[in-house]
């Protein structure tokens, strides 16, 4: 909702006056400090803040000149200013004026009061910052849950107490020496006095060497349990619009249980979600590059998160649209409006046709289908291709081959058939039957019985304790992934270990007994009141989702089924954007937040105005899957063309056109099979019966081809395990492998039919473009075919090789060029 | 493919021939006994002859099939004409009297009869599929109500064209678990443009969207195919029940029921939605129940812990046909109670369904004292669904609200029986409700499988009855132990006994509330010669394994026998025959596959008089074994070995744990050695199994038969060579100018084909003179072992004796040395704490002796009344003190 009223109406207005921001001239300068309105006002020598030069230009955009500004304080020696953070030196008042080379400046009134007043120190407030500043308490350090060299922190400074013991108590107090602070074992190590495998972690002139000195001199304070907590930290400003390869400096708030604010910019830290577009140092300060678009920057402290947007429009013109057909491309071209990003055109027929049987049914389309596509002069031609895939079993098996692996249809040994055969139908016939979404993830959820009657209790298999449960239901229905908060609070969001733990007292009624088959457990719901104990307080926790209590539960109640009704309810915040949001990622191969399963307010959306309203239409059409995909497919936006335009070629994540990408493991290997003639011959399965129709993991060992395309092992619930990457290992694959060269050279094949064919060969290459690309070739690819057939046969030795044979050679080698080129590999 | 699939066939085709043993196992190469592991067509048409063809393991003289239901009749079929008969094909004739439904055959030859078949009986006519139809362009065509006995191939489908009419609610039903089938059915039906239309595992349900062929596709589950996975596929407007309301009312009386299904003749709509997402129709029916004959024939196939139900097959019948059967229970209430009741007066039995959004509550009143059973008929009644009860206890709170308290959660009655491989366990719940207190009470019913919002209903039957003890048996052919002790194997087996033989069987006894006594045992219709030890499953015990001997006289018997259990409860004797339970196929390892049983129709036997166990054990002495705890007694076993079976005899005495002994090749006795020190056997009398292994090499024929068998292979010999002269000849006629090629090809496929059958029979009878080797299991008549607490009994001249303070009396002792027993033996006066005064020194009856004299010493203040004591007598025996007390009482007067 945020983004959405605030982030959107600003991006519209500012946007469009950044398209000529380069000739605008700076009318005005803002000084700010956040969190002070007015004057600047510090009470004590501690207060540090972070100021803020903003300059308004003439075209009504805003330009941070922070690190450009000069500052002039009279009278001089109350306050000082370095990298824009105002120290107090003494009381008194004093005033600042910032100004830059145009002479354009401001001014801001200091007074320093109280200065000879030293707050008490909180070791969790202020003391455990540095470390987490400093990357002593990260995961690849002290931070881990082993410690390093002896020495454990807590992640992060999750868990301030136990931080406190291990540098107060733990090895009888050695590392710090309060008659000679300076002397303390943490002191020498963190500046490298003595020797550190991490290097020099602190400057002893800095601020946070003072204060570790002060603290560890005034004995060690932990600080009393009534002091102030830190219940929230804001980032100022909250968004900008930014020009490629500007700047921006934060300033970041932390706001305290008891209502007061500080300035803690320079212990927070900064971390972008797409280093290819900006960097943020450790001031605070935002650097962008040359990639229009989106970025945000996570700001962490304490266990608190915020968010920095920062747009980068190109600024390009765009006046050319498509045809907006709906609510799905009114959002995307208003968004690439407000970028100045011109989308491509809208791709012609043959790529079309290819495409969306690609991406909605798995597999190339026949040349029949796509004759009769180019000759239909139907204007609705598309919508009505886009339906015939939906209703086909096609789009239900490739379906089922997607979500089988999420849902870890996984047989780890050969007696677990029958349970991922039967798993695999379920799945398959809930799409064929257009089950409605959120009755398919509840019929998974709660899954009851023996798997012959229930195959969904087959979840349960591999998903067999609560923790995985709650783990791999939260990334795969939620789109969150709560892994980390099992051992500590998230590092990226608000979820804390109650947090988890309550979702894990839904699972925990869960019961076991054995079924029908060997291996295939019964599951049912133990009466009683769910509970889960958290780790680490050692509490019961009642169940509860996500910070939803479902307190009316009794001991009948399946906690799982609250759970299931949870997710379906209509403002739940979660569920339906996570669907709608992995669906884009299929058919965009970019999620509008990527990764589509880490869906966390650090990691924003790309149009978020575009999930919402995907989101709603989704809920609005009671999780109809069709439908969703069918308001994708149908819309311009999927529709444009992937060759770039001059602009858009940078363009990674908001849609102006059409990203390629590599075909699945499975379409693929079909698709190969399809250009070759050849048919799949998996062990126990029906000869020719597609890759995609697979039901489980156990034929990636028996094929290479499928394995080193990145088929996916089942092994997790997320979209990840299937690799989608390009390797010097498939290129040899698809060159020169026995299995290709088997099948290109069979008897039966593609080469030996066409070559044997009577008819002329423009008529026989017509019919293997159309099955490789959906089109026809062009004159020159007809010419280059020609002259590369009548040169194989012309140069063949009729003592060796008769004409037939080397007519046959050819049309192996053109074949096999077609299939290693990136218009068949690619979905584009 | 279809190529690929009619070779496939033939390669079947020869294995029956053959004999094939593929579908057993790779065991121990026990006797041979013989199996059935395929009939097929697996039904046929009421009022029809059909022929049918056997598949199994040593089909050997397989001359007979026996049917459950005596009605339908079977002969050999003979060769046209000659008057031999075609190995393992019969015609079987179904008396247009026959009722419809699913009985069991069974087939009889040389060794043994088999276990049990699921054979199908029906109204349709039927039709065998016809190969290849593994595609949509070589789709079998099927008339509607036509039933098609099919097999489904491995990797591959099935596919038929069948016409419908615009309209037309479609049915395709395929029978396969029913007929004891390995398919696990995925059917899907495809619209005339070959678009998919339903899917489903078990019936396809639509309505014809216009008037054309429609497809029908069907495959197993994992793509596994062969001869085991046959099926029966019947596409059409047929009936078909999916519920009856209620399903079970009282023996020999007439009542309404609600018949929830498809294609129901004068039916409404029905709010009731099926399991597979289709509306049902419903109508409501009068059925008249026959009377309880407490006979157990159904045609469903159902699990072990089903042996409790009493009931029978019912049918419908529509103007468009009859559906399947449906079992009706024999309830003990004269009518259920409405559906709908939640206020209850016990006892009482419902019919309703299972909510899934909350639990079915019934509230009713008890009174202290009460004892009511309360049970759920469900998971024996084949549905899938986990009952789960909760007893709990209803007050009044100061506010007049409501409050319950829970009295017991009831899961699964989990009684298994028969372990791994012959589950009896349910998921029903069984409880025992003592009631403590006057009260109201609730009881809350819940499918555990189908909670939740959009799950599926079931029905369920409860019953809350006053107690009634009672009992049913089940028998099954114990299966011998395979050697290999780490194996998990269970192979399919049956009863079958030689001459001087003995073979297991296992009886298991499902004892209904709380009935614990002794069950008597004997079999009606046993074949002379044959005796059955022991006879009696003892109090408490649930499970016995019995050994049925046979002597050296015996006549041939294949038929099915009735084992009778009998039981005193109260002042009433319970009479009731036995279920009989089966494997349907062999299993490598049950940790991996389950073993699918099911509860047979009939229970046989067979006897051969032509052969002679190769080995028999006897117990030298037939007697009860009589010792002491502690003791080690020895059990001579007699060995009579015959043949050439001259091996190491390995023995297992069935105690807990198992005790393995051996007696050498050759070796004509041996000792079961049974040591009680270490066995936690207590007093009473135990019956202990033995039974043992060996080897040896085994014939197929007897000596007098060798002779005729090396004619046969000679004549199969000779028809070889004449096809090899003829095949020589048309090839050489293929070579003249004039050849008609085509029909010379033709020839000589013939006389290839039969030089390869003659080869095969040749092949065949070699096997059968040729001494093979056998491991196999004998068993033994179990040994009868009655244990006494100590090894003396001690006896006290008189019970009773007077005397005065401070004086002294003797009491003479005697003892009697038992099994042997001749150590020292310690008697001493066991002379409690609080009394005072009073006391006997220890004496000790030397070995060997019997007599001794414990003297008696009263001080001044013993109290002066009668005082009971107990004079004990301790012998020690393997380390272990055993102690053997006799009362005595002391009278003590003033002096």
């Amino acid at each position: 909702m945020l983004l959405k009223n605030h982030i959107l109406p600003l991006a519209c207005s500012a946007l469009t006056a950044l398209a000529a921001a380069d000739s605008a001239k700076i009318e005005s300068l803002q000084i700010d400090v956040p969190g002070h309105s007015g004057s600047l006002q510090f009470h004590g020598k501690d207060m540090r803040d972070q100021i803020l030069v903003t300059a308004k230009n003439s075209n009504g955009s805003l330009e941070d000149v922070t690190h450009k500004a000069k500052f002039d304080i009279f009278p001089s020696g109350i306050v000082e200013i370095k990298d824009g953070l105002i120290t107090p030196l003494q009381n008194g008042e004093a005033t600042i004026t910032a100004s830059i080379s145009d002479g354009t400046h401001t001014e801001l009134k200091a007074t320093v009061a109280d200065f000879e007043k030293s707050t008490p120190i909180n070791f969790a407030n202020q003391i455990v910052p540095i470390f987490t500043k400093a990357g002593c308490n990260a995961g690849g350090c002290h931070g881990k849950s082993s410690g390093q060299n002896g020495f454990k922190l807590s992640l992060l400074g999750f868990e301030p107490g136990e931080d406190y013991e291990y540098l107060v108590q733990d090895a009888r107090g050695r590392r710090l020496f309060p008659a000679a602070p300076e002397r303390s074992l943490l002191l020498l190590k963190a500046t490298a006095t003595l020797p550190h495998g991490g290097g020099k972690k602190l400057d002893p002139n800095s601020d946070d060497y003072r204060l570790l000195v002060r603290w560890i001199s005034q004995g060690m304070p932990f600080g009393k349990e009534s002091d102030p907590k830190v219940e929230s930290i804001e980032v100022f400003p909250k968004e900008r619009i930014m020009k490629l390869g500007g700047e921006q400096q934060l300033a970041v708030l932390a706001h305290y249980t008891d209502g007061h604010v500080e300035d803690v910019t320079r212990g927070a830290l900064y971390e972008p979600n797409d280093k290819n577009m900006a960097r943020a140092d450790a001031l605070g300060n935002v650097t962008t590059f040359e990639q229009p678009g989106d970025v945000a920057v996570m700001i962490r402290y304490q266990a608190k998160v915020a968010v920095f947007r920062a747009t980068l429009p190109l600024g390009a013109p765009v006046d050319r649209l498509p045809p907006a057909k709906s609510f799905v491309d009114e959002l995307v071209f208003k968004k690439l409006k407000a970028l100045g990003l011109p989308p491509s055109e809208i791709c012609d027929d043959s790529t079309f046709i290819r495409r969306s049987a690609l991406d909605i049914a798995g597999r190339l389309p026949t040349p029949e289908e796509t004759k009769q596509f180019l000759a239909d002069s139907d204007s609705a031609k598309r919508d009505k291709w886009i339906d015939h895939l939906l209703q086909s079993p096609d789009y239900a098996e490739f379906f089922a081959n997607k979500w089988s692996s999420l849902l870890r249809n996984k047989r780890t040994d050969s007696a677990q058939s029958h349970g991922t055969f039967a798993f695999y139908n379920w799945i398959r016939d809930s799409f064929y039957d257009n089950k409605p979404y959120d009755q398919f993830v509840r019929e998974i959820i709660t899954a009851s019985g023996d798997m012959s009657e229930n195959p969904p209790v087959a979840w349960y298999r591999q998903v067999s304790n609560p923790n995985t449960q709650l783990e791999d239901s939260a990334q795969l229905f939620l789109g969150l992934r709560l892994q980390c908060a099992q051992c500590h609070h998230h590092p990226f969001e608000k979820w804390s270990q109650n947090d988890y733990y309550s979702l894990a007292a839904i699972f925990s009624r869960v019961g076991k007994k054995p079924g029908s088959q060997p291996g295939e457990d019964i599951v049912f719901h133990k009466r009683g009141m769910a509970s889960a104990q958290n780790k680490k307080t050692k509490k019961d926790l009642k169940p509860a989702a996500l910070g939803v209590s479902f307190a009316s539960l009794k001991a009948e109640d399946d906690p799982r089924d609250a759970y299931a009704d949870w997710m379906a309810s209509k403002d739940n915040p979660f569920f339906a954007k996570s669907l709608v949001n992995r669906y884009w990622k299929h058919f965009f191969n970019r999620g509008l937040v990527d990764p589509e399963d880490d869906m966390r307010e650090t990691n924003p959306p790309t149009n978020p105005e575009l999930l919402n309203a995907l989101a709603k239409h989704f809920i609005e059409s009671d999780f109809d899957l069709k439908d969703l995909i069918r308001i994708i497919c149908a819309s311009s936006t999927y529709q444009l063309s992937a060759i770039p335009n001059e602009h858009n070629k940078v363009d990674k994540q908001h849609f102006s056109r059409y990203y390629p990408k590599r075909l699945t493991a499975e379409v693929l290997y079909d698709a190969v099979n399809n250009l070759l003639k050849s048919r799949s011959q998996f062990d126990g399965l029906p000869a020719g019966i597609r890759a995609i129709e697979l039901p489980d993991n156990s034929y990636n060992a028996n094929s290479y081809f499928l394995t080193v395309f990145g088929r996916p092992d089942s092994s997790s619930s997320c979209e990840c395990e299937r690799s989608q990457d390009a390797s010097l290992a498939q290129s040899l694959h698809l060159l020169n492998s026995k299995e290709i060269q088997d099948k290109l050279t069979s008897d039966s094949g593609r080469a030996a039919e066409v070559a044997k064919s009577p008819r002329p060969i423009e008529e026989e290459l017509a019919a293997v473009y159309s099955i490789a690309f959906s089109r026809s070739p062009t004159p020159e690819e007809i010419s280059s075919a020609k002259s590369y057939l009548d040169k194989k046969i012309a140069s063949a030795d009729p003592a060796k090789t008769k004409p037939e044979a080397a007519k046959r050679q050819a049309y192996e080698d053109i074949i096999w060029a077609l299939l290693n080129t990136k218009e068949f590999l690619f979905n584009h | 493919m279809a190529n690929v699939k009619q070779h496939k066939r033939q390669v079947w085709l020869q294995s029956l021939v053959l004999g094939s043993l593929f579908c057993q196992p790779l065991l121990h190469a026990e006797l041979p006994l013989i199996r059935l592991n395929t009939i097929f067509p697996p039904g046929s048409q009421i009022g029809t002859t059909a022929e049918v063809t056997i598949e199994g393991a040593d089909l050997d003289d397989a001359d007979s099939l026996l049917f459950s239901n005596p009605a339908i009749k079977s002969e050999p079929k003979i060769k046209s004409g000659s008057t031999n008969r075609e190995p393992n094909k019969f015609v079987v004739t179904i008396p247009s009297n026959t009722a419809a439904g699913i009985c069991d055959v069974r087939v009889a030859g040389r060794f043994g009869i088999s276990n049990p078949r699921a054979f199908a009986i029906s109204e349709s006519p039927e039709i065998n599929e016809k190969e290849p139809n593994d595609s949509f362009e070589e789709a079998m065509p099927l008339e509607q109500m036509r039933i098609v006995n099919g097999v489904a191939n491995p990797a591959a489908y099935d596919y038929f064209k069948v016409g419908c009419t615009k309209g037309q609610r479609i049915l395709a039903r395929c029978e396969f678990s029913e007929i004891d089938s390995r398919l696990e059915p995925v059917l899907f039906a495809f619209d005339p443009n070959k678009n998919e239309l339903a899917h489903s595992n078990r019936l396809l349900d639509f309505v014809a969207p216009e008037t054309g062929d429609y497809y029908i596709q069907l495959h197993d589950l994992t793509f596994r195919g062969g001869p085991a996975f046959f099926y029966r596929l019947q596409v059409g407007s047929f009936p078909y029940i999916d519920y009856v309301i209620p399903d079970f009312a009282k023996a020999s009386q007439t009542s309404t029921h609600k018949i929830l299904g498809r294609n129901l003749t004068g039916s409404t709509k029905s709010t009731t939605i099926a399991t597979d997402g289709k509306q049902l129709e419903e109508t409501s029916v009068e059925i008249t129940f026959p009377e309880n004959k407490f006979e157990f024939a159904s045609s469903i196939p159902f699990k072990p812990a089903s042996a409790v139900l009493e009931g029978f097959d019912w049918i419908y019948r529509g103007t468009n046909g009859s559906g399947p059967p449906q079992f009706l229970q024999f309830s003990e209430t004269p009518s259920p109670e409405p559906v709908v009741a939640t206020n209850i007066t016990l006892p009482c039995e419902i019919a309703s369904w299972f909510s899934p959004t909350q639990p079915n509550s019934f509230s009713f009143s008890a009174k202290k004292g009460a004892v009511y059973w309360i049970e759920i008929f469900s998971d024996r009644l084949n549905l899938p669904s986990d009952p789960f009860l909760v007893v709990q206890r209803v007050k009044k709170s100061d506010k007049g609200e409501l409050e319950y308290s829970d009295i017991q959660e009831i899961y699964d009655a989990d009684q298994n029986l028969g372990g791994p491989t012959f589950k009896t366990s349910t998921r029903d719940p069984i409880w025992r409700f003592e009631v403590k207190e006057d009260a109201d009470y609730r009881l809350l019913v819940r499918d555990l499988f189908n909670e939740g919002k959009g799950r599926k209903s079931y029905p369920f039957h409860l019953s809350i009855r006053n107690e009634s003890p009672d009992f049913e048996l089940v028998v099954i052919p114990s299966v011998p132990p395979n050697p290999n002790k780490d194996a998990k194997t269970s192979p399919v087996w049956s009863s079958f006994l030689r001459k001087e033989d003995k073979i297991a069987l296992d009886v298991f006894a499902f004892r209904r509330d709380g009935f614990n006594g002794e069950i008597n045992l004997y079999f009606e219709g046993l074949p002379t010669g044959v005796t059955m030890a022991p006879s009696s499953i003892p109090a408490g015990a649930s499970r016995e394994r019995f050994i049925l001997i046979s002597g050296g006289e015996l006549s041939p018997f294949s038929s099915s026998i009735q084992l009778i259990g009998k039981a005193k409860i109260g002042d009433k004797e319970i009479v009731h025959h036995s279920r009989a339970g089966a494997q349907l196929w062999p299993v490598d390892d049950y940790t991996k596959e389950p073993v699918a049983t099911r509860l047979a129709r009939d229970f046989a036997i067979a006897t051969t008089a032509k052969e002679t166990a190769p080995i028999t054990l006897d117990l030298a002495e037939d007697k009860t074994v009589e010792t002491s705890l502690a003791a080690k007694v020895q059990v001579p076993i007699k060995i009579t070995r015959r043949g050439e079976f001259n091996n190491p005899v390995k023995f297992t005495l069935q105690t807990d744990p198992p005790k393995d002994f051996e007696a050498d090749g050759k070796a004509t006795n041996a000792t079961a050695e049974i040591d009680l020190a270490q066995l936690k056997l207590p007093v009473g009398t135990h019956t202990l199994h033995l039974h043992a292994q060996t080897s040896g090499k085994y014939r197929r024929v007897t000596p007098d038969e060798i002779k005729g068998v090396e004619q046969e292979i000679k004549t199969a010999n000779e028809s070889v060579q004449a096809a090899e002269k003829e095949i020589a000849e048309l090839n050489e006629a293929k070579k003249k100018p004039d050849a008609k090629a085509e029909e010379i090809e033709s020839k000589i496929k013939a006389a290839q084909a039969k030089k390869e059958s003659g080869a095969n029979l040749v092949k065949e009878l070699n096997q059968k003179i040729q001494p093979a080797d056998v491991t196999f299991t004998v068993y033994c008549k179990p040994i009868t072992l009655k244990i006494a607490p100590s090894p003396i009994e001690l006896a006290l001249s008189s019970p009773a004796m007077s005397m005065k303070r401070s004086s002294k009396a003797e009491i003479p002792i005697k003892i009697t040395r038992l099994y042997g027993y001749k150590d020292p033996v310690e008697i001493s006066l066991l002379v409690p704490d609080s009394v005072k005064g009073l006391s006997a020194q220890k004496v000790t009856i030397p070995a060997d002796q019997t007599e001794a004299k414990l003297v008696l010493e009263t001080s001044t203040d013993v109290p002066l009344n009668e005082q009971k004591f107990n004079v004990q007598a301790l012998a020690k025996l393997n380390g272990h003190d055993l102690k053997t007390e006799q009362p005595f009482t002391l009278t003590v007067a003033a002096n």
